[in-house]
């Protein structure tokens, strides 16, 4: 780039937006005949306008390379499959709230929102979505809450529905206690599992609604966890 | 755009309705590219502005109207979630208690291409642009729209739209200089101090 100050000043005769303006329309291709008469007589008494010119014409393109690039990513968002209607959705997650807790509300919501029942490798023989998390349910019963974490890891593991615990734990927040003691909110993470048929995408309505979108993905050839 | 698509879109048709966003949505990235926060996924804007093309469509006036509507839902969207982000963060700050610090992240949710510093840097002197001359200066580069055609967008006259491309062009060219200047005294004043 050019950093001539000369860049600047207006050819006598020619005002600084109409410079500019001339300047622009070269670059846009949309100059006239008379467009370029007027350029080649500013170019005879102030060659800098080429200069001007040629870094007018290198910044557009290097901002147009940038927005296709940025922008390209718009031909793969398609309009939603139809007007969607999420009171159903609404009223079936209050109803499984209500009824199961929110364990059971997020395993219907995944069935309901894939459209079909998820695919495992469990090896459970009773039917629905709710077998697992009677299992679970018993192995909690059972289980002083770490051992029932590492079956449940272990049992996940092995179903391929866990593919395992991320090292690092998050503190969030140490506080002391009065009887001397430190309490240490963390996090854990798991990583799990799925395969589905559908994909949806969450978006929040104007109201700050949840509704489910389709979102269309383009098979890979990758490796599976 | 043709204006019976637009119309009958408005009226409820379906295949009218995906046909005019086919035409549109390039150019809608390119408004939220100009209004989003940095970090905001731009395709996740898409799909708001989508969600809402379909439910509010049928709220549109007469077809004339139609892009500029479609620019106001998409700035809308943006600036929604400008708020979002913003609010998300302080929460996010307050609970690990660390004090609001300005990182500013290279082009992170829209990095375009495996591009030279060179490239970034005028794309970022794009983006400070302020927004009525950015906006022109970046649709300009979706298929190359017409002054007419951002106009019809942007619901401004054409020459307006012109003179706003000039101008912001020059002032991406005095933003760029100034930055070469100040990089040129810098690397003067160290190699100086190097030199002692």
């Amino acid at each position: 780039m050019s950093t001539n100050e000369s860049n600047k000043q207006p050819v006598v005769g020619l005002p600084g937006d109409e410079r500019d303006v001339l300047i622009s329309r070269v670059v846009d291709g949309v100059a006239t005949s008379e467009d370029w008469t007027t350029f080649r007589a500013l170019a005879a008494h102030d060659a800098s306008i080429w200069t001007e010119l040629a870094d007018t014409q290198h910044l557009h393109e290097s901002v147009c390379d940038s927005v296709h690039y940025a922008t390209k990513i718009a031909d793969g968002v398609e309009l939603p499959g139809g007007i969607i209607d999420d009171q159903p959705l609404r009223a079936r997650l209050d109803l499984v709230s209500r009824w199961g807790g929110w364990a059971a509300a997020a395993a219907i919501l995944l069935v309901w929102f894939f459209g079909a029942p998820v695919s495992s490798h469990s090896t459970d023989t009773q039917d629905g979505p709710l077998a697992g998390l009677v299992d679970v349910g018993m192995l909690l019963d059972q289980a002083p809450p770490n051992q029932a974490f590492d079956q449940y890891l272990a049992a996940g593991q092995s179903n391929g529905q866990v593919v395992g615990e991320m090292p690092e734990q998050i503190v969030i927040e140490t506080r002391p206690m009065p009887d001397g003691t430190i309490e240490v909110l963390y996090l854990r993470q798991i990583i799990e599992r799925q395969i589905i048929d559908h994909a949806y995408r969450e978006l929040q309505d104007e109201s700050g609604n949840s509704v489910p979108v389709p979102v269309k993905l383009s098979p890979i050839i990758g490796k599976s966890y | 755009m043709n204006e019976s698509v637009v119309e009958s879109a408005i009226a409820g048709d379906r295949e009218a309705l995906n046909l005019l966003w086919q035409q549109c949505r390039r150019w809608v990235a390119a408004i939220l590219l100009a209004h989003k926060p940095r970090e905001t996924d731009l395709e996740d804007l898409l799909q708001v502005v989508a969600m809402q093309v379909c439910r509010k469509i049928t709220t549109v006036k007469e077809p004339k109207a139609f892009k500029s509507w479609l620019r106001t839902v998409a700035i809308n969207a943006a600036r929604e979630d400008g708020r979002k982000t913003s609010r998300r963060k302080k929460s996010m700050l307050k609970l690990v208690g660390i004090e609001q610090t300005n990182h500013s992240s290279p082009l992170s949710a829209d990095s375009i291409a495996a591009d030279s510093d060179e490239s970034q840097r005028i794309y970022r002197a794009a983006m400070s642009l302020p927004a009525g001359y950015r906006e022109p200066v970046l649709l300009r580069c979706v298929r190359s729209m017409s002054y007419q055609q951002i106009g019809d967008v942007l619901d401004l006259p054409a020459t307006t739209i012109e003179t706003r491309i000039a101008r912001g062009r020059r002032m991406l060219r005095e933003i760029l200089d100034q930055q070469n200047r100040y990089e040129g005294a810098n690397k003067s004043a160290q190699t100086v101090g190097g030199a002692r």
